[in-house]
């Protein structure tokens, strides 16, 4: 167990967690977890801290664990597409791990440089790049978690085709660590495609932008992600991936199909593919202090809701059927979210806004009641990340 | 039990599922119920079970009633499609109800822009694509079976099918589920978005065999049609050369839409059958699919065919019209049943290798082949390291099935050694649920268990599945074999 000062203090909704336990390996962590048990203590999980804005009110929490040590590649076979992590890696760590094999993930995150990929799967966070390369949902192949008693299951393996037993990997993904702490992530990844471009296409009018962009969707040209944002102005960003004899065409061809659909007020294509997610880098950032909302609606429906968001700084994911939406952290802004009507999940809120409300949005219930069981079935105590997670579990 | 209820009961029970599902839909007599004795696996797995009634119903609200009524009388639940499972899956393992699901086929909606469709789980793999392809789309998995097996048995399997290697196996294709749940509640999970709110149960229910619920309608995924498509032929000396060859291409940076293989047995019974143009001196094919945009499978279809080149290929053969690539995949679909050419019976065993693993495993079957003098033809999903070696037998010669099921298991537990696992798509059913302790451990187990005591914590739906023999799931059951373990007493 290691003092670390970058992690020695973690506060959540504006409480700071009096302990932080930092293991160096999993053994260690499943001996603390042990231990806490024993003790009935009542555990934060936190990886590189920044998403730690999610989560219901819960707590209080007696101790901090952090992940952030357990930061080894287990396994990475580039000829078999496969790469095994520990969950404290960051998300940069792997992007760069991959890229010197000409392989990738296409996994978008703010905060890449301290975001823990154990982060961003356990709070089910991936980016628009899921329209054409999936997302960790697809992506993990195998999963290991400790149990509040330190016990650790797995389930999956090293292979990209596996139906062996229950699906665990589905089951801790986006569980915020209800279930168990994950331990080790099996990932398959892929070859890099070739060079991206970012083709960012201004419009006057929201609807215009939607129309060029729901041409895309509708087009085969195969585009990796297809967000809408806002700020400064209407602006349909487009990320194209193809070998290097290709890629020049399409970005020409995915600007022509766009503008035949809606006539664009500027077109700019870049090499710079970060620019293709920008808009959804800085939304999702839950570091910031803003409220920061996650709302669920296909691309064919997003246009009205987009336009009650309008005055705040919204990302709308198309290929994903998302709209994220950042705004200012107060009461009126909350309401303004919900009167969607569109179940929102709330990303980053202030305690004081969390409170009366279940930051997950609703859930039907016949299977909030199967969600109860599990919490009850992993996590008996309700030891792990207490009251954060959906019905306040 | 089953067997439990009296004569009056179960003419009381089955009265009532008439009522429901009307009474050309049930069945309860010993020739109506023949047909469910058994699915596509090999009897000598999954032996013979009849359920104590077959019912079809025609809509959820019906499945809903018929589970319900099966919970009141504390009786099992099997969903089951076309049957055509090969771990045993979809058999009424300790009677009961068995829910036929091939009546529920519509198509209630397809949205292009959002690129889903909401289907039943009866509809055929084929039929849910060929009508997806006239607006452009098309549903990614599609086993060999595709012409005959429903979408709901792809779902309980997480099935996967040649074009898995780029497009991912069912899960990444189904993106909600309206299901009955084991409480007898009729709910949805998941939707049309990437994540939905609240917490999403679909991942977990799809592959779960039908033993966390019973799916009534699917969203599924639509993807789009590509731009253009490329297949391509390569003849190999051997079977080394051709895997070799896939790890190349792999690589390479290429990720084929599929990469499947075929051995000299294999091509010499599909040739037989369907005159497909497959090369009969040739000891393996490699049948290469790429797509996407027209410059990105141009560039990769001449990779590939240097990669096969590199790798010894005498052949390399681009199909360039659609008939021809038609005609390839109809020989590579129906190669399992064009085998009844060569032997009365085959075993098809469904494992997996990191593909890298793959010469070695290859050169491991043919040690089988020989050390159990058995005939064992190879086709398979090569660029998934998924082994699909068929032992071919005569169930008539005094032995021989033993000899297949023992060659089965150690190929099993060599991949497993192999860094594999127990099925790459099949499923595990009955065929394989004792095997499942070759690669977890009880911890492991345990964990899945809790999965299954949250939705179905008095383990009727298709009980005797996926869990060891002896394992049970249930919370007093669990309590039990806890007991019995730190007593030393019970060993999974």
């Amino acid at each position: 167990m290691s003092f670390d000062a970058e992690v020695a203090k973690v506060t959540v909704d504006g409480a700071e967690i009096p302990r932080v336990l930092v293991p160096e390996t999993v053994d260690e962590l499943c001996e603390a977890l042990s231990d806490l048990q024993r003790d009935r203590q009542r555990i934060l999980i936190v990886g590189g801290g920044t998403r730690l804005a999610f989560g219901n009110l819960g707590g209080p929490y007696d101790v901090a664990v952090s992940t952030r040590r357990l930061n080894r590649i287990l396994h990475y076979e580039p000829d078999d597409l496969t790469l095994a992590v520990e969950p404290g890696c960051t998300i940069a760590q792997v992007h760069e791990l991959l890229g010197q094999r000409g392989q990738m993930l296409a996994l978008d995150a703010a905060a890449a440089d301290t975001s823990t990929i154990g982060g961003a799967y356990a709070a089910g966070l991936s980016g628009p790049r899921r329209l054409g390369g999936g997302s960790l949902k697809d992506w993990t192949i195998g999963v290991e978690a400790a149990g509040p008693s330190g016990v650790v299951a797995k389930a999956g393996g090293m292979v990209v085709k596996n139906v062996t037993g229950y699906d665990m990997m589905h089951v801790h993904h986006a569980a915020l660590g209800a279930f168990g702490v994950v331990t080790r992530l099996n990932l398959k990844v892929f070859p890099s495609p070739g060079p991206a471009r970012a083709v960012v296409i201004q419009y006057q009018r929201p609807q215009d932008a939607y129309a060029a962009a729901i041409a895309l969707l509708r087009s085969q040209l195969q585009p990796s992600s297809l967000i809408i944002g806002n700020r400064p102005t209407w602006t349909l960003r487009v990320r194209c991936d193809a070998p290097p004899s290709a890629i020049e065409r399409l970005a020409e061809r995915v600007v022509t199909t766009a503008s035949e659909a809606a006539p664009p007020a500027q077109v700019d294509i870049l090499a710079d593919e970060a620019q293709a997610v920008a808009p959804f880098i800085d939304v999702t950032d839950l570091r910031a202090g803003l409220g920061v909302a996650r709302i669920p609606v296909p691309a064919s429906q997003q246009l009205p809701v987009v336009e009650l968001l309008m005055d705040d700084s919204v990302c709308a994911d198309l290929g994903s059927g998302l709209v994220y939406v950042a705004g200012p952290p107060t009461f009126d802004w909350r309401e303004r979210v919900i009167a969607t009507q569109q179940n929102p999940t709330f990303l980053a809120l202030p305690a004081t806004l969390k409170e009366g409300i279940d930051v997950f949005g609703s859930v039907r219930p016949a299977a909030g009641e199967v969600i109860r069981r599990m919490k009850q079935a992993f996590d008996p105590e309700r030891l792990l990340n207490p009251g954060r997670f959906v019905l306040h579990l | 039990m089953a067997s439990a209820l009296g004569p009056a009961t179960k003419s009381a029970l089955i009265s009532k599922l008439a009522a429901i599902v009307g009474e050309a839909h049930v069945a309860s007599d010993a020739a109506g119920l023949a047909v469910y004795e058994f699915d596509a696996s090999d009897e000598a797995i999954a032996g013979h079970h009849l359920p104590l009634v077959a019912v079809l119903p025609g809509s959820a609200e019906e499945v809903v009633q018929v589970v319900n009524l099966a919970l009141a009388h504390d009786l099992p639940v099997v969903a089951r499609g076309a049957g055509t499972g090969l771990a045993g899956g979809a058999i009424a393992a300790r009677g009961g109800i068995l829910i036929v699901m091939t009546r529920m086929t519509r198509i209630h909606e397809i949205n292009e822009i959002d690129r889903y469709a909401v289907v039943e789980p009866g509809i055929v793999n084929l039929d849910l694509s060929n009508t997806l392809l006239q607006q452009g789309y098309f549903f990614a998995p599609d086993p060999a079976s595709q012409r005959v097996c429903t979408l709901g048995g792809n779902i309980a399997n997480n099935s996967g099918g040649p074009h898995c290697l780029k497009y991912g196996v069912t899960s990444n294709h189904i993106l909600g589920l309206e299901v009955v749940l084991p409480s007898g509640e009729l709910t949805w999970v998941g939707g049309p978005s990437g994540e939905t709110s609240g917490y999403d149960l679909t991942g977990a229910i799809v592959g779960s065999e039908g033993t966390l619920g019973i799916v009534t309608k699917a969203m599924v995924r639509l993807t789009r049609k590509p731009e253009a498509v490329a297949v391509l032929l390569a003849a190999f000396p051997s079977m080394d050369a051709a895997s070799r060859a896939v790890s190349a291409i792999v690589a390479a940076g290429v990720l084929p839409a599929s990469l499947e293989m075929m051995d000299a047995l294999t091509i010499s019974a599909v040739e037989a059958a369907f005159h497909c143009g497959y090369p009969t001196d040739a000891a393996a094919v490699l049948l290469v699919e790429l797509d996407g945009l027209a410059e990105t499978v141009a560039e990769h279809g001449e990779i590939v065919a240097r990669k096969c080149r590199e790798h010894e290929a005498t052949m390399v053969r681009h199909a360039t019209t659609k008939a021809e690539q038609d005609l390839l995949w109809l020989g590579r679909k129906s190669a399992f049943g064009t085998l009844g050419r060569l032997a009365p019976n085959y075993y098809l065993q469904d494992t997996v290798v990191p593909r890298t693993k793959l010469p070695p495993a290859l050169e491991f079957v043919g040690q089988l082949g020989r050390e159990f003098r058995l005939e064992i033809a190879n086709v398979f999903h090569a660029g998934d390291g998924n082994l699909h070696p068929l032992m071919l037998f005569d169930r008539r010669e005094r032995g021989a099935i033993q000899r297949v099921l023992e060659a089965g298991d150690a190929l099993l537990e060599y991949c497993i050694a192999a860094g594999g696992a127990v099925s790459g798509e099949h499923g595990i059913g009955m065929e394989k649920k004792d095997a499942l302790s070759l690669c977890f451990t009880t911890d492991d187990l345990r964990a899945m268990a809790g999965l299954k005591r949250s939705f179905d914590p008095r383990e009727l739906f298709n009980p005797e599945k996926i869990f060891p023999s002896g394992f049970s799931c249930g919370e007093v059951n669990q309590l039990k074999q806890q007991s019995l373990m730190r007593d030393g007493m019970y060993v999974v």
